[in-house]
């Protein structure tokens, strides 16, 4: 239950009216009594104006809570609506919103109490987007109620915590150019197995029996004889994708204003960008959402890359028709078996959004239990050698591997002090040495952060074709 | 199947619910005036109080300490409007006002008795409202109402005086 308090504006009007009517008498002004006749009228209307007052003071109970309609997913714009209930008593509320991109440090909003009509209740929605994932505060309504003139006032009322699970964005990317599969059935990718499918090998004699659809009318026309068109089964693959997630390594982030002087200049300097932002937008440019997105995108870790990475590839895969399935390298979380459909994605991603930092020694490659014959995407910032070894007897027990590097390095660099730039460039030499060690045992490594992994994909496997 | 780019069907987050009902109501209360606003509004009256007080100083000395002394008590209200300063200008106001004014009843006055409830008012907002906030115009208006009806009682009853003496 929140306390009412009188405020000092109530003491004040008191003093004023006592002071000026008790001087104006004794000396004979009525101009002074005068002064303070109007803030006496305002006393009156304010206190006529209260519900219980001069009876008992208020008894409402303010508080607020906030609440989202569906789920949340990173990257996308989600409605919060925080009701506000017991404001019989207010006249103005002061409510604490989540941030919007509008207003990024915040919003603090001054309302209009309830009116008879509303039954003590308001309601405020606000746009926000989304831009973390996993478990995430969205709002904490704090607010502070103020009767009538701001006379009376209630302690400022801690508002419920929402907090939400939000899902990693999965944007859909195009498939990636897998090799041949041995095995699989009816997908989108090749294999090297005759059989029904789009991959022409050669036309052999046509002899009774063969489908008349296989029939190649072409070479019938050039040379008046019937062919039939051999070609390799269509294929789909199963994909588990490996998360490395013993360390998440991220960008440094510079630390908070402290001091008022420190914070009164950042917060000096925000509006400054929010009216440049402004500017921007009017001609066309980036305007704050862009802004906020890429100072976002620069404090990515490797488990943020991680989850993005993991949830696009799924996403993409299973959308091509292919079955993929999830476990974490230190076997601390359930693995996810092999799966196709938007309810196998939803459970992947779910996944993905409660995953932390893992405190456990890396499991070894036999223990992953791997299906013969999947793919295996090996997800790791690569920073250690124990990674690059379970790599190599994943590569050993003949699985098709490819690994993608989740280490935002650019960007770790950039934020770097100078201190820390000669342990960095130490660092990234020893990376270089792991996957120039993976590249050289035909493991195609492909850089997350660089973008267009497809891309990479297919220059890798194009560049192995060459070296045989 | 959905292309390559678009969001996964069943996961997109919750659309921004539509109320047209509602909108012309929403687009009045979204018209809002900044917290620091407000302070600037309060500084303004403070400002004006002190300066038609001290307006019909003679006295040299005088008028500069009383000058001086609302000043210093105008910063401190506008700083901090929840603290007793405001009830020290407007005490401070009426004492100076009776050292320096005649017995006079005119437009003076009249301005003074609205300023120092403009004062007043403002001073009981601000020390609820924070200076980032956004404070919705429809918060402001039952104030603005009663500012209304004191000032217009007020100057009333000061024109009443005036005719009867």
């Amino acid at each position: 239950m929140s306390t009412w308090f009188v405020t000092p504006a109530m003491y004040r009007a008191l003093a004023v009216i006592v002071f000026g009517v008790g001087l104006g008498l004794s000396v004979g002004r009525p101009d002074v009594v005068l002064l303070a006749a109007p803030i006496a009228v305002a006393l009156l209307a304010a206190l006529a104006g209260m519900r219980h007052w001069p009876k008992r003071r208020p008894v409402s109970d303010p508080h607020a809570d906030s609440e989202v309609g569906d789920a949340i997913v990173s990257g996308s714009r989600v409605r919060v609506r925080t009701t506000l209930t017991g404001l019989d008593d207010a006249e103005l509320v002061t409510v604490r919103l989540p941030d919007t991109t509008e207003r990024p440090t915040g919003l603090t909003k001054v309302i209009a109490g309830a009116d008879g009509a509303t039954g003590g209740s308001k309601v405020v929605d606000v746009d926000v987007d989304s831009r973390s994932w996993g478990t995430t505060r969205i709002a904490r309504p704090d607010l502070l109620a103020a009767g009538p003139d701001g006379l009376l006032a209630t302690a400022p009322v801690t508002g419920r915590e929402l907090v939400e699970l939000v899902l990693p964005a999965a944007p859909r990317q195009r498939p990636l150019p897998l090799p041949p599969i041995d095995g699989g059935w009816a997908g989108a990718h090749l294999s090297r197995r005759p059989g029904q499918g789009n991959d022409l090998v050669d036309l052999r004699d046509f002899v009774a029996g063969d489908r008349m659809r296989a029939v190649h009318w072409r070479a019938y026309a050039r040379l008046g004889k019937l062919y039939t068109r051999r070609t390799l089964s269509d294929a789909d693959a199963e994909l588990t994708l490996c998360l490395d997630l013993r360390t998440n390594l991220a960008p440094r982030v510079p630390p908070p204003p402290i001091g008022w002087v420190n914070r009164m200049a950042a917060s000096l300097q925000e509006t400054i960008q929010l009216l440049r932002d402004r500017r921007s937008e009017r001609a066309g440019g980036p305007g704050t959402k862009e802004r906020l997105d890429a100072r976002e995108r620069a404090r990515y870790g490797s488990l943020d890359h991680t989850a993005r990475a993991a949830a696009a590839i799924a996403a993409t895969q299973i959308g091509a028709g292919d079955r993929v399935g999830m476990l974490s390298v230190t076997g601390d979380r359930r693995p996810i078996r092999s799966g196709g459909g938007n309810r196998h994605l939803q459970r992947i991603r779910y996944e993905l959004a409660t995953m932390r930092v893992s405190p456990l020694r890396l499991t070894p490659a036999a223990n992953w239990h791997l299906r013969p014959g999947a793919i295996v995407l090996l997800l790791s910032p690569l920073n250690d050698d124990d990674i690059v070894e379970a790599a190599r007897a994943v590569r050993g027990r003949g699985h098709q591997l490819i690994v993608v590097d989740t280490l935002p390095r650019d960007e770790i660099v950039r934020a770097a002090t100078a201190p820390q730039l000669d342990h960095l460039r130490v660092v990234n030499v020893q990376r270089e040495l792991r996957i120039d060690h993976l590249k050289r045992h035909g493991i195609p490594v492909l850089h997350w952060a660089d973008g267009h992994i497809e891309t990479q994909l297919a220059a890798a496997i194009r560049l192995t074709r060459t070296r045989r | 199947m959905s292309r390559p780019g678009e969001p996964v069907r069943g996961t997109a987050g919750a659309p921004p619910a539509a109320d047209p009902a509602g909108a012309e109501r929403a687009a009045a209360a979204a018209r809002t005036v900044p917290g620091w606003g407000l302070r600037g509004a309060l500084g303004l009256a403070c400002g004006l109080l002190v300066v038609l007080t001290v307006v019909t100083g003679q006295d040299l000395a005088a008028v500069s300490m009383a000058t001086a002394v609302l000043v210093a008590t105008t910063v401190y209200t506008v700083a901090a409007p929840g603290g007793p300063a405001a009830a020290l200008l407007l005490i401070g106001v009426m004492g100076v006002h009776l050292a320096f004014g005649g017995p006079v009843l005119d437009v003076r006055v009249a301005l003074l008795a609205v300023l120092m409830l403009a004062v007043h008012q403002l001073a009981g907002i601000c020390a609820a409202v924070p200076v980032r906030a956004q404070v919705t115009l429809q918060a402001l208006r039952p104030v603005a109402i009663r500012f209304a009806i004191a000032a217009g009682a007020g100057v009333l009853a000061l024109v009443l005086v005036a005719v009867l003496s």
